[in-house]
């Protein structure tokens, strides 16, 4: 692996493979940036969501390793099915994986666990919604 | 019949006894063992000194492979050195991206993306 990498390929693989079935489970787009955000990273993370093709229907999810920071973003449609306390309780899993030193499973995971909460109930007695 | 304690005596002191008064000549090298070449200062060196280094350098890689095959481990409180990575941002995942959105119900509002947004919402934690 060449210094300057954040991830082993395997790794890069888990967190894209974790993206990709949480936005076809869900339908919303996933981004993961994981950088130092100089500044306040709440107004970097806000800022980066903006830059997605779709923000209100996107999640981004910032670590900062540098500063140990974790911000997680949703999109005003996003919220509607992810609300601010399941967004939270990702967030301490993710925490915790951080603070135990494991940066990328805690990314999956909380992927994941984003993925699993935000996922709309199937709805079985609209079959001819218009 | 002897006494206990006589019977006692006798079976520490025979055996102390036989030990004790072996004669020290019996510990002397015999003299038909053939004499050893003297041993240079090089060999000396290689056995006494490369050997044990060797040992060490070769315990010292198999302890150290297993990190350095896996790189460089992100450990909370010291300084993170990696360029900065997005996953599933503006520039790449485009197919996925329009795959999310085309699974969406169309009927849903259109969103703005040039506005600036901040109704959504969201979680902070610091670690």
């Amino acid at each position: 692996m060449p210094a300057g990498e954040a991830f082993t390929p395997d790794q890069r693989r888990g967190i894209e493979k974790a993206i990709r079935v949480v936005q076809e489970s869900t339908g919303y787009a996933f981004s993961v940036y994981v950088g130092a955000a100089e500044g306040d990273s709440r107004r970097v993370a806000e800022d980066l969501h903006n830059q997605l093709a779709e923000p209100a229907y996107s999640v981004l999810v910032m670590v900062d390793p540098a500063a140990r920071a974790l911000e997680i973003v949703t999109g005003s449609q996003v919220r509607r099915d992810l609300d601010d306390g399941e967004v939270a309780l990702a967030a301490l899993s993710m925490q915790a994986a951080f603070a135990a030193g494991d940066l990328s499973g805690g990314i999956i995971s909380g992927v994941y666990q984003l993925g699993e909460h935000a996922r709309r109930p199937s709805s079985l007695h609209t079959d001819h919604h218009p | 019949m002897r006494s206990r304690g006589t019977l006692r005596i006798i079976a520490i002191g025979w055996p102390a006894a036989a030990v004790l008064s072996a004669p020290p000549a019996a510990a002397d090298t015999p003299t038909t063992w053939p004499e050893p070449e003297p041993m240079s200062t090089l060999d000396a060196l290689l056995l006494f000194v490369g050997v044990p280094a060797g040992l060490f350098v070769l315990i010292a890689l198999l302890v150290m492979a297993p990190s350095v095959v896996k790189g460089p481990r992100y450990r909370p409180g010291l300084s993170w050195w990696a360029r900065p990575e997005w996953f599933g941002g503006p520039t790449e995942g485009e197919g996925a991206h329009r795959l999310a959105l085309e699974a969406r119900d169309g009927s849903d509002d259109a969103p703005a993306s040039t506005h600036v947004e901040r109704t959504g919402g969201g979680a902070s934690a610091r670690w």
